[in-house]
């Protein structure tokens, strides 16, 4: 083997690698710096940008041998260069390796600005981010925008939406040229609480920007195996025989496995056990992603070697790959052993009488809308690493139980089913969540996590199963592609009289959450209004597709296109505006939806309105020469484009529903240093939870943020807090931390209220501290006619005792009184008492009602206006979008960073949907195979954004906060066919935009679209 | 994937001995399009040979009389970060600022863009239009080939077994000279071209009539297009709207694209004849700034 030597970060190596060893490899596993990532080793995502001999390159296409002399700077690398920089005596290796909470004065200003600005959100792309951009600031620290977007060009993103990334970059310029850096510009909110609603960094925001932060891949065990999976090459064929012979006697191949070396029940699945983890025998495969085999093998390359050596012969059935289709009596059934042929579900919603409503409706509106498929994109593609029972690493410790490391959504569900596959109790495997690179609904079925923990089981080593991008792409459950035909029916004046929907969610080959997906479809299939009646019929199908399953919007994405379009094209008709027209019909406190729930509260749609409404007035068309439009919705030409305003409402809801018990647990524990823990199995998927609980905790406790810990995604250490999907974490984890920390904090309270003889809400917790709180006691003496007592009790406590300093203020806090401990002493004395420090709450949302039953099917909802300006290129059919303004009632923000790193997040990802993404299937073959296939949006795509916060609190959530995971990405894509509309007179029927067709839409005169690109 | 071996070679004659040795040695410059092809199987070879350390293919060389030299693996940022290339190579510019990303841009060379041979390779149309001319070594020595005839079908080109491109060669710019080369993908930024536009006009000493002109495109054929016939049209004429129309016109209808994925024929043909104008109109600006 050839001699690599190279410098890293300063340190000289010497190493002999093969040939053909890239040098993201040779960073990753032969040198452990695992802080360069590979999103697509394909050169299309920039994660796993380094910087050699000054230049950024690609890690994962650059030869390891071009290195061969060279001086590489990785991420690792960045705080000490910079360090090196500023002074000769660097202090980062004063810092224990791998400490979540770094200081950030420690680190470049990239860094540093990444952490406080946001920019930093599963943080997979953040190592790539940083080093393209460090390129940039070495040449200039004072950037200008279009200098930012053509640096960062093929640099991916799929959680912030860019803006982030912008700022800190410019930030970070500012820090350089003045030593100041400045605070991020933040959307409006009300006052902060000591914690709740502060723009607070996420806990784990200095390991993102360091590269410490572990994913499933960054996890190394010595011994370790290699899993690669064999997968169908038809969309639907029986498994006739597999022959593994030569794939055996390759180098290096341990076991090849297949459905017969399953030793539980072969099928998983979330809500329906219907997916095998291997076809075979009596399951066919029902699409190309379907697993036939495991190959398991010292080196990753030599498993996907002896892929190929694997001879399986297929009987070839009919495939259907149309969901109206598949409902036909004559379709190829892909699942005999159901009732109902290939319907998964029939979901109805059924309000007051439909006919009548038409009858009473001046004005109908019918038209048939189609969504396609699409696919998440999340930056880090699967990977699961199992370590069987009774292993000891070096490095990770004793594994007594069959341990599962992955980045998933639903650690309980993973180890409920991996334990069902192997035939273990589920006690006897255990799922650590490691951080995770994104996530948007597409990790939350199981991916590796079968297959890795049985190839452990049976070879007895650890084994790692890694996808690549091509098999991420061809495996996950994708966004259900759709057809929708709406019928609304309104009066003269406006008045929404009924609507009539027919759905079809091609939920392709497996189960996955099609049935949810398809319900929450179905029962917001009335948008954020108040109808006079509906019947809405929906069909979730089976087809030999990708199957689809949760992606953020679930379902309500698809129908909210469809609902807005009408609710334009119905303004239009009556010769409403459409602003006006929402507010006549929107939803608000005491209105009933078409489920019969009845509205009780946290209704923040017409201040969403309003808010929206107002800024886009105030911005008017910027390009446009004119000042005065003639209405809001006027389209104006400049040269070669026409740009319109186009705007649309959505809502969604917050948490299962439906009549499912819906509950979170959480723990807490206090220590006798002063810092608290708060465990629950809720997924961080980059989305901040962990910075939702954080904050919860640390308001109840009275802590400071710092002083407080939190431990997500192992079930045995953190219990259960439910999936993390349906917008529920913030209000489902977040209400279960802050009751646990409320308990914890009463539990302090009782036993120094007996410590000093005073009632236990005297006792309060602020910023490290508990005292009594002397004016309170007076008050409550004064109410109570207590008075003459005060003096005595007084005197209990040693009078000449100074009064403990809080450790994070200058001053002391105003009203201390002599009776003031810090939080440790006080955790010291409760554990004297014979309390234990460690508390568990199990919390449960509000009931809700099955569908079709009435009453409440859900306990909130958030809601969001989005309008967008967008321009039509009229010789090319191009349309871009300039300007996004959107109001979100989220009930309360409980961190203003993270919440507008949602909303900007879930904007850019929408106008993705609108116009770019499609994950592309012929006949159930998959054509998007690799990432530069699909088209989500880059920099360049990010418009400027404008984004308001409504805080119209709901009662049952923490501090009044309910879900905005989703919502933000919803109101986005038909606010742009809108404004499409608005600007050249072409209705967009289908998703996404196919610019071909509308340009030869525009010269023809067709004013409606319908084909979508690529049919 | 699959392994290979790898060779750092340091003269043209030691690259000219492995390809002619090894008929299924791969060139390696910045190595953008082969390593993703041997890593999607696309491409096997048993031998890698990367070029970038033979002096001639580094080299970039810009006089006022021979015009501009560029070494085969000259990465793209050295071409675009030149001011005075900028100023004198415009089209040449806008292609090169395409390719790929920043972090590509710091390898990805020309000579294998054109090696490469795709027919939306985003720099052969521009380097088409600037009259650019390839620079050829085999073991029988030197040989220059124009690049309007360098690609001869998808992936493939006019080099014979052992040989190796060198360099291209620009002629240098008169006073009046403009170009400019336009790219339109329908849906991102980093995708393909699905049409391309490189366009260079030489205006006469009055800064009216057209001299000269060049026009090519690209993702409209199996190989990247010279339109002659365009150009033609303009030649001799004042350079008006009316004239620029009629050369987008004839580049409207020499475009012979298919359908596929990425767009289909009558999009492409009809965009091929508004890309042809509106770099014409970009080119027009620059010949007149000088």
């Amino acid at each position: 083997m050839p001699t690599l030597h190279l410098t890293v970060n300063g340190a000289p190596h010497t190493l002999d690698v093969p040939p053909g060893r890239f040098l993201a490899e040779v960073l990753r596993y032969d040198l452990g710096l695992t802080g360069t990532k590979i999103g697509c080793n394909e050169a299309e995502c920039g994660a796993c940008t380094v910087i050699v001999n000054g230049r950024s390159v690609d890690s994962c296409i650059f030869p390891a041998f071009k290195a061969q002399g060279a001086e590489v700077l990785t991420i690792e690398g960045v705080a000490g260069a910079w360090q090196k920089q500023q002074s000769p005596i660097s202090n980062l290796q004063s810092q224990p390796d791998g400490d979540q909470r770094l200081e950030t004065g420690d680190l470049h200003p990239l860094q540093e600005a990444f952490v406080t600005h946001g920019a930093t959100q599963c943080g997979f792309c953040t190592p790539g981010f940083i080093m393209q951009s460090k390129t940039l600031l070495d040449r200039t620290d004072n950037p200008t925008d279009d200098e930012i977007k053509h640096c960062l060009k093929d640099t991916a993103c799929r959680c912030t939406g860019y803006a982030a990334i912008i700022s800190s970059i410019k930030a970070a310029g500012e820090k350089m040229r003045t030593g100041h850096l400045p605070p991020p510009v933040l959307p409006e909110a009300e006052a902060p609480l000591e914690q709740i609603g502060k723009p607070l960094p996420r806990p784990d925001a200095v390991a993102k920007v360091t590269g410490q932060a572990m994913y499933a891949d960054d996890y190394h065990f010595d011994g370790m195996l290699y899993g690669a999976t064999l997968r169908s090459e038809h969309p639907h064929a029986r498994i006739l025989a597999i022959d593994a012979s030569a794939a055996l006697a390759m180098p290096g191949v341990q076991r090849v496995l297949t459905y017969q070396d399953v030793p539980g029940e072969i099928r998983h699945g979330l809500v329906e056990y219907d997916w095998p983890a291997f076809a075979g025998g009596p399951f066919p495969a029902r699409y190309v992603g379907d697993p036939i085999a495991l190959v398991v093998a010292d080196s990753n390359e030599q498993a996907h070697d002896a892929l190929k050596a694997i001879r399986v012969t297929y009987e070839v059935l009919p495939a259907v790959t149309d969901p109206v289709q598949a409902r036909q009596p004559d379709a190829p059934v892909l699942h005999p052993d159901r009732p109902k042929g290939n319907l998964l579900k029939h979901i109805q919603v059924s309000h007051g009488d439909v006919a009548a409503g038409f009858a009473a409706a001046d004005m109908i509106i019918d038209h048939t809308y189609r969504t396609p498929r699409t696919e998440h994109a999340f930056l880090e593609p699967e990977c699961s690493v199992a370590v069987p029972a009774g292993w000891h690493d070096p490095r990770h410790g004793a594994h007594e139980k069959l341990t599962v490391y992955v980045g998933s959504q639903i650690p309980y569900a993973d180890r409920h089913q991996v334990a069902r596959c192997l035939g273990l109790p589920e006690e006897a495997v255990r799922v650590k969540g490691t951080v995770m690179g994104g996530g948007f609904g597409g990790k939350e079925d199981i991916a590796g996590q079968v297959h890795a923990a049985l190839a452990a089981q049976l070879t007895g080593r650890p084994v790692k199963v890694l996808y690549s991008r091509e098999e991420s792409l061809r495996f996950h459950p994708k966004r259900h592609a759709t057809l929708i035909r709406m019928r609304t029916g309104a009066t003269r004046d406006g008045v929404i009289t009924a609507v009539q929907a027919e759905l079809y969610g091609d939920s392709g080959a497996y189960a996955s959450l099609g049935d949810k997906v398809m319900t929450r479809a179905t029962t917001h299939a009335t948008g954020p209004y108040t109808v006079g009646s509906a019947q809405i019929d929906c069909y979730a199908m089976y087809t030999n597709n990708a199957p689809c399953g949760a992606f953020r919007g679930f379902g309500v994405t698809q129908s909210a296109f469809a609902v807005e379009s009408n609710m334009d094209m119905l303004a239009a008709a009556l010769g409403m505006d459409p602003v006006e027209l929402r507010r006549k019909n929107g939803m608000q406190v005491g209105t009933m939806t078409a489920t019969g729930q009845v509205l009780k509260d946290s209704v923040g749609l017409m201040e969403c309105l309003d808010k929206v409404e107002t800024e886009i007035r105030q911005i008017g068309i910027p390009q446009s020469p004119i000042s005065n439009l003639q209405s809001l919705w006027s389209p104006v030409r400049v040269g070669s484009k026409i740009y319109a305003w186009g705007l649309a409402a959505g809502y969604k809801n917050t948490g299962l529903g439906g009549g499912a018990p819906d509950k979170a647990e959480a723990e807490v524990e206090v220590y006798t240093d002063g810092h608290a823990q708060i465990r629950t199995s809720s997924a961080e998927m980059g989305q901040n939870l962990i910075g939702v609980l954080a904050a919860c905790t640390a308001e109840e406790l009275g802590l400071p943020f710092r002083q407080v810990d939190v431990l997500v995604m192992d079930t045995d250490l953190s219990p259960d807090g439910g999936p993390t999907t349906a917008s529920r974490q913030t209000y489902l984890s977040g209400n279960a931390a802050r009751l646990a920390a409320r308990s914890m904090r009463e539990r302090i309270q009782g036993v120094l209220a007996e410590k000093f003889d005073v009632p236990p809400d005297v006792i309060t917790f602020h910023e490290g501290l508990a005292y009594v709180d002397e004016g309170r006691l007076a008050q409550v003496k004064r109410e109570n006619g207590e008075q003459r007592l005060e003096i005595e009790r007084l005197g209990d406590y040693a009078p000449n005792r100074p009064i403990p300093q809080s450790p994070n203020l200058q001053s002391p806090i105003s009203n201390l009184s002599a009776r003031t401990i810090p939080f440790a002493e006080a955790v010291k004395t409760m554990i004297d008492e014979g309390r234990s420090p460690k508390l568990r709450y199990e919390y449960w949302a509000p009931k809700t009602q099955p569908l079709g039953t009435g009453g409440d099917m859900h306990f909130a909802f958030s809601y969001a206006v989005h309008a967008a300006l967008v321009s039509v290129d009229v010789e090319t059919g191009e349309v871009a979008v300039h300007n996004v303004v959107s109001a979100h009632d989220v009930g309360r923000a409980i961190n203003l960073l993270s919440l507008t790193g949602q909303i900007e997040g879930g904007v850019v990802m929408g106008i993705g949907n609108a116009l770019t993404e499609h994950y592309i299937e012929d006949n159930g073959v998959p054509w998007t195979r690799h990432l530069g296939q699909y088209k989500m949006p880059g920099i360049k795509h990010m418009p400027a954004m404008t984004s308001f916060v409504v805080e119209n609190a709901t009662a049952g959530g923490p501090y009044g906060a309910k879900g905005v995971g989703e919502i933000s990405s919803i109101p986005i894509s038909p606010a742009i066919t809108i404004a499409i509309h608005n600007a050249v007179g072409v209705r967009c029927l289908a998703l996404p935009i196919d610019q071909d067709a509308l340009l030869l839409a525009m010269q023809q005169g067709v004013t409606e679209l319908d084909r979508r690109w690529g049919d | 994937m699959q392994a290979f071996d790898y060779a750092r070679v340091q003269s043209v004659g030691e690259a000219v001995d492995l390809l002619r040795q090894e008929s299924q040695a791969r060139v390696l410059a910045g190595g953008t399009d082969l390593i993703v092809g041997l890593r999607e199987q696309r491409v096997h070879t048993p031998l890698v040979v990367d070029v970038k350390a033979i002096p001639e293919l580094r080299e970039l060389a810009f006089d006022s009389t021979d015009g501009l030299h560029i070494g085969a693996a000259v990465p793209c940022h050295r071409i675009y970060n030149d001011a005075t290339l900028a100023a004198a190579y415009p089209g040449l510019i806008d292609a090169v600022k395409l390719i790929g990303g920043v972090q590509i841009q710091g390898r990805a060379s020309l000579g294998g863009n054109l090696c490469n041979a795709s027919p939306a390779a985003d720099s052969i149309p521009a380097l088409i239009a600037h009259a650019a001319v390839c620079i050829i070594a085999g073991s029988q020595g030197e040989r220059h080939l124009p690049v309007a005839e360098f690609c001869t079908a998808p992936g493939k080109t006019a080099l014979q077994p052992g040989e190796l491109l060198v360099a291209l060669q620009l002629p240098p710019p008169a006073p009046g000279f403009g170009a400019a080369y336009l790219r339109f993908t329908p849906r991102n930024e980093m995708d393909i071209a699905v049409v391309g536009a490189g366009v260079a006009l030489q205006l006469a000493a009055d800064g009216e009539t057209v001299a000269a002109a060049r026009i090519a495109l690209g993702a409209v054929a199996p190989k990247p297009l010279f339109v002659p016939e365009a150009a033609a049209a303009m030649i001799g004429r004042p350079l008006t709207a009316a004239t620029i129309a009629e050369a987008a016109e004839h580049a409207r209808a020499a475009a012979r694209p298919i359908d596929d994925m990425r767009g289909t024929a009558r999009y492409r043909r009809h965009l091929a004849g508004v890309l042809t104008r509106r770099a014409l109109e970009i080119a027009q600006q620059r010949a007149g700034i000088k």
